[in-house]
């Protein structure tokens, strides 16, 4: 892209997103959703190949659609009460409105399917901003209509997505694909629990996008997009394959790691909440993920995958490519789980 | 609530189903999108008249900019998609399929 | 009068039928601008004038690009219309029905119940009039988005502006 429209676009990207964040009239949300919506879609379509085409082409349907139905419920929900602010009680249709919108925006269970998909597409750095910078905005909404929204349809689709994005990943090979369905299952953890704290979710959402970052930035270095091309890598960077290891362990959320933290408190929360079969339920679906994580290490870093003996010796070539945020993401995403207590401020 | 009110909201569910149909041309689908727009522009139009809210009136047409916005990358799409297929129908768009 | 604005919106609704039951993309956007202009129509009756001018003269010339370049696009030589297809033409049929349904019940019992309520017609009045002398509120609100609104303004105007080079970006891939 020619720099003076790709920052154009990039700032449209931004404060599309900013003016949902910042905006307490649902006409504004909705213009914020629409302009970060509009201006990912060239950031989509980065290669023109039929792929970028197809995926951008489905991520505007399903993006449009869903904008279309959060103004339907804005004007319902004006045509009962005559307002427009974000924080009211709604009524139930308009409510209900909202939450299949926001769910067809972040890609949540009943409507998840165009995420691996729309993913698969696209380039590895778009995948990137799609599975990161587009969550904020509709997570924000939620946040803030969290009271009004029916908690046990949140429950429900939240097991849904961890279920789903735990069950689809099962089959799948591509690296992209993987990092798709396991966004699907953070969603799921994101919504099970924003009824009963939408603090919880604001913070799960942090930690998954810091790890998501972490592994997209690894993929992005070694530019891998399959399991068999990331399987014979460590006759190059050797010392990179434990930590793709550790940062896939704390995307499951095993415990020394920081993806513990979230999984932790979001059980603690539903099990005081009384909803120990729906908590339990998560936390055994969550070993799904975890088993096409290990599938992913077991590639990577358990294996010595045969390769041709001249290749054996890459790893003594000096590495020029940059890793800017590489090491502190790495650091934080592995060891922030002692910081934990720090989070008592957030309540 | 009227029945014209009745009646635009029967209009943008008609469009909503028409979007969820899965079978004919893109165009057909970014017409069903713009559809939505326009039974939201009479709804909106016509429940600001009602309540006599003077300053909304500003709402209907910044809903009309954004349609035009949502049109043109539509038709943007829809170009790149007949270049790239030869056909614009919304059932081939299926390469990406898990 | 009023009667004639229920037609007017049950026409509204036909048209929409019409291009949700997805024929070929010529009479579908022949079914939008028809329901466009009904829409216009209905708008003016309720006193939106500039309203009705705007989504008349902008929106409908919009679309008639949209529909000459559909024309342009669709190069079947036999495009589907409403009757060649049972599919097509069964979601015509059914739209209509429940229209006619809707309208027909509505008419016979004064509410409705389609998840929210709608009853009582008589709360809906118009309460300009050309004797009244009274400040067209449509306009006068519309141009308040120089004064109050300008950062809306500013942001929509923005959006247009980027929306170009996105189309451009789109386009330019291949």
């Amino acid at each position: 892209m020619n720099p003076l429209t790709s920052s154009a676009i990039y700032f449209t990207l931004f404060s599309g997103t900013m003016i949902t964040l910042f905006s307490s009239h649902w006409l504004l949300t909705w213009v914020g959703l629409e302009m970060s919506m509009l201006a990912i879609i060239p950031i989509l379509i980065n290669k023109g190949n039929p792929r970028s085409t197809e995926a951008a082409c489905k991520y505007f349907l399903i993006q449009a659609t869903a904008s279309m139905i959060l103004m339907m419920g804005t004007m319902i929900n004006f045509m009962d009460s005559g307002q427009w602010t974000l924080s009211n009680p709604y009524n139930q249709i308009s409510s209900f409105m909202f939450t299949i919108a926001l769910s067809m925006k972040m890609g949540l269970a009943p409507f998840h399917l165009w995420v691996p998909e729309v993913t698969q597409g696209i380039p590895l750095k778009s995948g990137l901003i799609m599975l990161t910078w587009q969550k904020i905005a509709p997570i924000s909404i939620v946040y803030q209509i969290a009271p009004s929204m029916n908690p046990t349809l949140m429950l429900l689709m939240g097991t849904l997505s961890v279920m789903l994005g735990g069950w689809g990943g099962l089959n799948q090979t591509q690296l992209r694909k993987i990092m798709a369905y396991s966004s699907i299952a953070h969603m799921g953890w994101m919504m099970a629990i924003v009824t009963y704290n939408p603090t919880l979710t604001m913070f799960n959402l942090v930690i998954y996008i810091m790890l998501t970052i972490n592994m997209f930035m690894l993929l992005l270095f070694y530019k891998k997009t399959s399991t068999l091309s990331l399987s014979n890598m460590w006759n190059k960077f050797p010392l990179l394959t434990p930590t793709i290891l550790i940062v896939l362990m704390s995307l499951g959320g095993l415990p020394p790691l920081t993806g513990f933290t979230p999984k932790w408190i979001i059980l603690k929360e539903l099990i005081s909440n009384n909803n120990i079969i729906f908590s339990s339920l998560m936390a055994t679906l969550a070993l799904l993920n975890l088993y096409f994580y290990t599938r992913l290490i077991y590639s990577t870093s358990l294996t010595l995958f045969p390769s041709f003996n001249n290749t054996k010796m890459k790893w003594q070539f000096e590495n020029m490519k940059l890793t800017p945020f590489l090491p502190t993401l790495i650091i934080t995403s592995a060891l922030s789980l002692p910081l934990m207590p720090l989070f008592s401020l957030l309540n | 609530m009227p029945i014209i009110v009745l009646n635009t909201i029967m209009a943008y569910s008609t469009s909503l189903l028409g979007m969820f149909i899965y079978r004919s041309h893109l165009m057909s689908s970014l017409l069903c999108l713009e559809g939505m727009m326009l039974s939201m522009f009479v709804l909106c139009s016509l429940l600001i008249i009602n309540f006599h809210f003077s300053l909304s009136f500003m709402i209907p047409i910044i809903l009309l900019v954004f349609a035009a916005c949502e049109a043109a990358v539509g038709l943007a799409l829809l170009v790149m998609v007949s270049n790239t297929y030869g056909l614009d129908y919304v059932q081939n768009l299926n390469i990406l399929q898990c | 009068m009023t009667y004639m604005t229920y037609l007017l919106s049950m026409l509204f609704v036909l048209g929409f039928v019409g291009f949700s039951s997805k024929p070929s993309p010529i009479y579908g956007g022949l079914g939008l601008i028809v329901s466009g202009g009904i829409g216009c129509g209905v708008v003016l009756y309720f006193g939106g004038s500039f309203l009705g001018l705007m989504v008349f003269l902008i929106y409908l010339g919009g679309m008639l690009v949209v529909f000459g370049y559909t024309t342009a696009m669709a190069t079947e030589e036999y495009p589907e219309t409403w009757g060649s297809s049972v599919v097509i033409w069964g979601a015509l049929l059914l739209g209509f029905l429940v229209e006619f349904l809707i309208v027909m019940f509505m008419v016979l019992y004064d509410e409705v119940e389609v998840v929210i309520e709608f009853k009582d017609s008589g709360n809906w009045m118009v309460f300009e009039g050309d004797e009244l002398g009274l400040i067209r509120e449509d306009s006068m609100g519309v141009a308040a988005m120089y004064n109050c609104g300008s950062w809306l303004m500013v942001v929509a105007g923005w959006s247009l502006f980027v929306s170009i080079f996105i189309v451009i970006e789109i386009t330019r891939g291949n």
